[in-house]
């Protein structure tokens, strides 16, 4: 079976290393990008099945991010959950507005219901 | 590859237009005022010029006027919070306009009519 792809954008390294473990011990295959920069570089190159975009990101924001993303016909189709560190219910909206599949606020969820909540959105 | 141009006075807003129309597959050069516009414009014609204006720009637009008889079909979006339909005919000055309302319009928006504009 195909290997589900997986972008992890987000600045904080340490973050970026927890969840690059996690979830690569539940077989998916990870890219991690430090800037949404980056990270749109990685979408276009490899095409992955699912975005996990940080909101507040250097080099574009993580909503222009998600922006680009649902609003090009080529990678429209791929899942993004957004995630904060903040509980805005402006963001929220905002986000699911332009697209997004789930959101995340990183304090009020632990690494195992983040999991979950991939696991959901990939389907 | 499809050209375009990109002009705005803002780093973050011309950063982000450009990173939105680049993914699109497009060959993408920027502007942060119409003189270099009108510079860029003289080295090459773009396929697409997208322009964020803002009413400080009125002036410097004029000098774009002399060129739309060059370039009648070139696709113009203008993206502007500009209410009054007399600043917005001032802002289309070469090519064939398209609008986007600054505030009220996403990326997704700028994307659907760069890629309509070219077709």
């Amino acid at each position: 079976m195909k290997a589900i792809k997986i972008v992890v954008a987000d600045d904080d390294l340490s973050l970026q290393n927890l969840y690059r473990s996690a979830l690569e011990s539940r077989g998916y295959r990870v890219w991690t990008a430090c800037d949404g920069e980056e990270a749109l570089e990685i979408i276009d190159k490899i095409g992955p099945d699912l975005l996990i975009d940080d909101v507040m990101m250097p080099n574009l924001h993580g909503l222009h991010v998600l922006d680009i993303v649902k609003g090009t016909p080529e990678t429209s189709h791929i899942k993004v959950i957004m995630l904060s560190a903040l509980d805005d219910p402006n963001t929220k909206e905002k986000s699911f507005q332009l697209g997004a599949d789930d959101y995340i606020v990183k304090s009020q969820s632990s690494i195992t219901e983040v999991l979950d909540r991939v696991g959901k959105v990939i389907g | 590859m499809a050209k375009a141009l990109i002009v705005s006075s803002d780093s973050e807003t011309r950063f982000t237009y450009e990173k939105a129309i680049s993914f699109q597959g497009f060959l993408v050069r920027t502007a942060n005022d119409i003189k270099k516009a009108l510079m860029e414009l003289k080295k090459q014609w773009p396929d697409l010029v997208v322009i964020d204006f803002d009413s400080h720009a009125s002036e410097e637009l004029e000098a774009l006027r002399a060129l739309k008889p060059a370039k009648k079909d070139l696709p113009v979006i203008i993206v502007t919070d500009l209410k009054k339909a007399n600043e917005k005919k001032q802002a289309c000055v070469i090519g064939a306009c398209h609008y986007l309302s600054k505030s009220e319009s996403t990326l997704g928006d700028l994307i659907k009519l760069a890629r309509k504009a070219i077709k």
